[in-house]
């Protein structure tokens, strides 16, 4: 848009690459404060703002796990200690406000953290930052500053409760100061979002809503401003496909002397331009949901779009799922009526057969193209199961009548609602079973969906005692079984799903290098 | 011991943190939680001579700023200070090892 091209660097401290709008944070802003008219108001409105903000804390603890759970607990804990409201006491005796008492007593405790030379110690002064400003929040009604989805964050800083508050998909993050150490640093590495710290170059002509490259890379991280199609294309290849060893991977990717299946999960088909097919053995798991943008309804586009992504797989496996929203992933897309509805996956697909029959014709047509796989999302029982077959078939029987050439795919189901893995034998004529962990931790152990992260709980003994009947059951009726949820993007998790005999992985394209360098490690610690 | 401290004592001890971020964030929080657990007063020092500072306060233990390779000093006035002084050296030589809360509640309800 007129843009000169500006190129700033910085730290990596979370690889990989994002484009969006520039998204400039200012300083966080609380408004003017209102006295409450004595010491003992004053004091009891900050006890009530330090109480109201460790509940939010302790809140946001309960849907958390990993880094971002150890996180919030030390911020909770921190706050729950009495040493800064007692300080903060003693200076509204001697006439300050809550406020001021708050913002001195906590200033001065992040001062003594900044001036630490060591970088971890230096690196906790956001925390405080962070509970400095929570605390003030509270204290002058002020709600949480929300950041635009899909945009490169540019701030001198973050602090880590802003960070876990926002979703980074397609988002990424540039510091002008930070550290690699710091709490968004771990929870960047631990959400696989593109992070770059101590940026510097020419940022004081920086626009707002600029188009903006965040290129992460292994060596350098890059802010590129207005960036030219060249460096998109550099920039993605760079990220994606280099820092994989590709050539070596098939002899390297065993398990216990048994080859690993890595495929890629896809959600956007520009994704497909910027990666070598070489990098994996094809695509595990084809959101739909993401694909159309709310075109759910345009067949043709449908189909198009299904055979370019078989066209890129080349004759590797791709599995296509269908559309899996509503419930508690509802955004606007699925049925052009705007209703809401609390069913979920397969089940809104079959309560909206109008729509769904949309995308079974597409998937029927692309299939003649080249073989296809279908999976359906959220299966919780057998009737679900033969419904959509039926639909298939009657949607096939259309197409040959109307003389539309057209293959049936191969149908399988996310196993991934404990219901349906407890009954996996019932699914005998399922061509695949592939497990959703993030729905299966939500359902079996009843955690929230929105919560930060769950692929920690993958280690559950009620987890992997589901996972290990599926791939029993998978192995009597010969069925392939992979994961593909978030779990099979954890580098931690991977050393249990091997255990269990999990052999298939859909994983996240950024995520590809680092699972397949976990499978490597697990697989020496197996043979040492 | 051959009989219960009535009067409160003094139990000393040191242990080198191994931790190679230092006395950071979980480990302090780990280190506080642990300490919170006893009933006898505790302090520490990263310096035989003090300032000895509250073992429950996390703020005060953060504040510290303890690197890798501290020698941490802990004191400890009560019933149960011979326990707190062994059990936090414990979870610093330990490396603030996880099993400490599972510990905990086999302890609970051990015999």
């Amino acid at each position: 848009m007129g843009h000169d091209r500006r190129e700033m660097t910085g730290i990596t401290a979370s690889p990989g690459f994002a484009m969006g709008p520039l998204w400039i944070a200012g300083a966080p802003q609380v408004g003017i404060y209102v006295p409450k008219g004595s010491l003992q108001r004053e004091a009891l409105a900050l006890r009530d703002a330090i109480q109201k903000a460790n509940g939010e804390l302790a809140e946001l603890h309960k849907q958390s796990t990993g880094s971002a759970a150890d996180i919030l607990e030390f911020q909770s804990a921190m706050l729950a200690d009495d040493t800064f409201y007692d300080a903060a006491l003693d200076r509204i005796g001697s006439g300050e406000n809550a406020s001021e008492a708050w913002q001195y007593v906590l200033g001065k405790e992040i001062k003594a953290y900044k001036d630490s030379t060591d970088d971890v110690f230096h690196a906790r002064a956001i925390d405080l930052e962070d509970i400095q400003f929570r605390v003030l929040r509270a204290l002058y009604d002020q709600p949480a500053q929300s950041i635009p989805y899909g945009v490169i964050v540019l701030a001198d800083n973050l602090t880590p409760t802003v960070f876990l508050a926002h979703d980074w998909k397609n988002g990424g993050l540039a510091l002008t100061g930070g550290s690699t150490a710091s709490h968004v640093a771990v929870l960047a590495r631990q959400f696989s979002v593109p992070m770059v710290t101590n940026v510097s170059g020419s940022l004081s002509n920086l626009k707002a809503d600029e188009h903006t490259l965040l290129l992460a890379g292994i060596e350098t991280g890059k802010l590129i401003a207005s960036p030219t199609a060249a460096d998109e294309q550099v920039a993605t290849i760079e990220a994606f496909n280099k820092p994989f060893p590709f050539v070596r991977r098939q002899t390297l990717l065993r398990y216990k002397n048994k080859p690993i299946v890595l495929m890629i999960n896809l959600a956007h088909l520009r994704e497909l331009d910027q990666l070598d097919p070489n990098i994996c053995d094809g695509i595990g798991l084809v959101r739909t949901e993401f694909l159309f943008e709310g075109a759910h309804l345009q067949e043709d586009r449908q189909f198009q779009a299904y055979c370019s992504i078989l066209k890129w797989a080349n004759g590797k496996p791709v599995f296509i799922r269908t559309f899996d929203e509503g419930g508690d992933k509802s955004f606007a897309g699925f049925a052009n009526d705007g209703a809401l509805s609390k069913r979920r996956g397969i089940s809104l697909s079959l309560e909206r057969p109008e729509t769904f029959r949309v995308q079974i014709r597409a998937l029927l047509r692309a299939a003649a193209f080249a073989p296809l796989n279908v999976t359906l999302p959220m299966v919780s029982c057998e009737a679900e199961f033969q419904q959509s077959l039926a639909l298939f078939e009657d949607e096939a029987q259309r197409l040959a009548a109307a003389k539309i050439s057209y293959k049936m795919p191969e149908i399988g189901i996310m196993a991934e609602v404990p219901s349906v893995a407890l009954t996996l034998e019932r699914f005998g004529k399922a061509a695949h079973f592939a497990i959703g962990t993030n729905d299966l931790i939500q359902y079996a152990l009843s955690e929230p969906r929105d919560a930060v992260s769950r692929r920690s709980g993958i280690e559950a003994p009620e987890i992997m005692a589901l996972i290990k009947r599926i791939v029993a059951v998978g192995h009597v009726f010969g069925k392939p079984v992979s994961v593909c949820g978030d779990a099979a993007s954890d580098t931690k998790a991977i050393a249990h799903l091997l255990g269990a005999g999990i052999t298939r992985y859909s994983v996240n394209p950024p995520d590809i290098r680092s699972i397949a360098n976990a499978i490597m490690a697990c697989n020496d610690s197996t043979e040492a | 011991m051959s009989q219960p401290a009535i009067i409160s004592q003094t139990v000393t001890g040191e242990v080198r943190i191994i931790h190679t971020t230092g006395l950071h964030a979980r480990p302090s929080v780990m280190f506080t939680r642990l300490a919170k657990t006893f009933n006898a007063m505790i302090y520490v020092a990263d310096n035989a001579h003090g300032p000895w500072i509250n073992a429950k306060s996390i703020v005060k233990v953060m504040g510290l700023k303890a690197p890798f390779g501290t020698t941490l000093f802990i004191r400890s006035e009560g019933y149960d200070a011979e326990l707190a002084v062994k059990q936090l050296s414990r979870l610093v030589d330990d490396d603030f090892e996880e099993n400490e809360t599972l510990n905990g509640i086999e302890n609970d309800n051990g015999p």
